[in-house]
């Protein structure tokens, strides 16, 4: 390569680093890279509700994943020799339903169907607002129109009435909850990515990144993306637990999944019925409802803090 | 340090990079802004050229017309005879190969989220140059040569100094090994100290690598010491243009001696 070629021999200057965040040569071993990411989650470890909360969700999701495993009974078995158990019932640690079925079982069933409708909501939300709000920002024109248009209808509708609308064309499935959670909450989050690329399409590196030779598409994906990602993934962890609390509050109203398939919603609707002779059948499911929206609001904050701008000067 | 060039071919090489009679008007809600009003400014092979004036005088429009970073309102930039305003978006991103810029906030032009050597090699990646390994070692010896200890190439940007990422930044610039290098105000965000070693790194680059020069500046020590030729600017015009030691020593404009009033000896 010739700049090196003829640079060979050019140290003569006596152009010492400089003294700074990397100094001496002894250092370079000591020295950490710490990028955007790695600060981020500096950040977040010095949070400990929010470390703790995402144990927590790791728990949770562990648990949702393991359910057909771990749960003493199928969420559909009836034991007629036991309806409405208390708690500590034999073999029944959380007692039964009206039905005879495991209290238990039908809580860590219900935690898996409110995780998937709740991460498949978000991804589709996340997937759809990346593309549209990159689109949007970085080119305008008609993908910006069509968004700003669309999202003048979405704010005009009550989500809930949308979802509603959803999972009366869709029926009653898994399925039609993420996509009808997802496309409630989605435009939203374009927005918020169309304005964190307009605020970083007015930085200088990507304008050094234009007078490089980068194309367009390279500059959107490349440059632009990674460094809108940190807010959106702000957005998303809190919107995990609104989604998870949109499916309970759909299956509350009669429109979760199809029963028997367990939703905290559904259950918690039964359990009012039998508020007075059976109080277990609400408290399980209600319990661990507010549990899982309280540890995916706590890493939800613990990501604020750790991409907030400001964070670091603490 | 010599204050220019001495055997530089001056201004009568063949032009680089050519401006003819380009205007810049930006609109606002305040009515039309003239960045820059019908300037004529040519670059030879090999040469430097400094641009002078205070601040809002079109310096730093000027440097992204020339490298086709923004169109001209009227008039047109040539770069080897070519016509940046003609050249389809494509192969206008292969020519950019051979002229790159350093810009003024060096922590806001490197990607915040690619390592220094990263940001070293993005560009010879970009236009497909060499492998992985081979753009790892070219981008190791650029930062060596900047002055940069390779063992630091994993850090940030945010992990330096302002000097270190101006020498970064100066590093990627070179990595496409340009033809024109167009610095607009590389050591203005910089402290003094510092300043003095970016300039003698770009003095020497310069000299070495026979790299043709646009070196933007309000510091007028800084352009009396690298540039061949000296165009002053004010309110968008170029009010005078001439070799560095005739304009320092019997400047003509009024403007010009008047900027030369205004700013005391330095020495380095």
């Amino acid at each position: 390569m010739d700049v090196i070629a003829a640079a060979e021999g050019l140290h003569s200057t006596g152009l010492e680093p400089d003294a700074g965040a990397a100094g001496a040569g002894e250092t370079v071993a000591r020295a950490r890279a710490r990028g955007p990411w790695r600060k981020a989650w500096d950040r977040f470890k010095r949070n400990r509700l929010a470390l703790i909360s995402l144990v927590m969700c790791g728990v949770l999701v562990v648990v949702a994943f393991a359910a057909p495993w771990i749960a003493p009974h199928h969420y559909a078995d009836t034991d007629y020799e036991a309806l409405l158990a208390g708690a500590g019932a034999d073999g029944h640690l959380l007692g039964t339903d009206q039905l005879g079925r495991d209290i238990l079982s039908r809580t860590l069933y219900g935690l898996r169907t409110a995780l998937i409708v709740a991460f498949g909501a978000e991804l589709l939300a996340l997937l759809c607002a990346l593309v549209v709000g990159l689109a949007a920002g970085y080119r305008g024109g008609r993908a910006e129109q069509g968004l700003m248009a669309f999202t003048d209808v979405m704010y005009a509708f009550p989500s809930y009435l949308f979802a509603i609308v959803m999972v009366a064309v869709l029926g009653r499935s898994i399925f039609a909850l993420i996509v009808a959670i997802g496309i409630a909450g989605w435009v939203t989050q374009a927005r918020l990515v169309r304005a964190q690329v307009l605020s970083i399409k007015q930085r200088e590196y990507v304008e050094a990144a234009r007078a490089m030779g980068a194309s367009g598409p390279t500059i959107a994906v490349r440059y632009i993306l990674p460094n809108a990602i940190g807010p959106m993934l702000v957005t998303t962890s809190f919107a995990i637990p609104a989604a998870i609390a949109a499916e309970a509050g759909l299956g509350l109203l009669g429109l979760g999944v199809q029963p028997p398939t367990p939703s905290w919603g559904g259950m918690i609707s039964e359990g009012t019925r039998y508020l007075l002779s059976a109080p277990h059948m609400l408290l399980a499911p209600a319990c661990v409802f507010a549990l899982a929206l309280l540890a995916f609001t706590w890493v939800g904050d613990g990501v604020r803090d750790a991409f907030d701008p400001r964070g670091d000067r603490r | 340090m010599t204050t220019s060039d001495v055997d530089s071919p001056g201004s009568a090489a063949r032009p680089l990079v050519a401006a003819h009679e380009v205007s810049k008007v930006f609109g606002s809600r305040a009515g039309e802004v003239r960045a820059v009003e019908n300037v004529s400014l040519h670059i030879g092979v090999g040469e430097t050229v400094g641009v002078v004036g205070e601040s809002g005088s079109g310096k730093s429009t000027l440097a992204r017309l020339l490298m086709g970073l923004q169109p001209c309102t009227s008039g047109r930039v040539e770069f080897d005879g070519q016509d940046l305003a003609t050249v389809p978006g494509k192969e206008l991103r292969v020519l950019r190969q051979r002229m790159q810029m350093v810009f003024q906030n060096p922590f806001g032009s490197l990607l915040p989220h690619y390592s220094a050597v990263a940001n070293v090699m993005e560009p010879l990646r970009l236009h497909g140059r060499g492998t992985k390994t081979s753009r790892r070692e070219q981008a190791d010896a650029l930062l060596e040569m900047v002055g940069i200890h390779p063992g630091f190439g994993e850090l940030y940007p945010s992990q330096f100094s302002g000097g270190q990422q101006q020498r970064i930044a100066i590093a990627r610039a070179l990595a496409l090994e340009p033809d024109l290098l167009v610095c607009d105000e590389p050591t203005s965000s910089l402290d003094v100290s510092i300043q003095a070693q970016i300039l003698a790194l770009l003095g020497e680059l310069r000299q070495k690598l026979g790299l043709s020069c646009l070196f933007i500046s309000h510091n007028l020590a800084v352009v009396e010491r690298l540039a061949d030729r000296v165009a002053v600017m004010s309110q968008g015009r170029i009010v005078e243009e001439g070799p560095t030691e005739r304009l320092f020593e019997a400047p003509e404009h009024p403007y010009t001696r008047q900027l030369l009033g205004a700013v005391l000896p330095v020495t380095m």
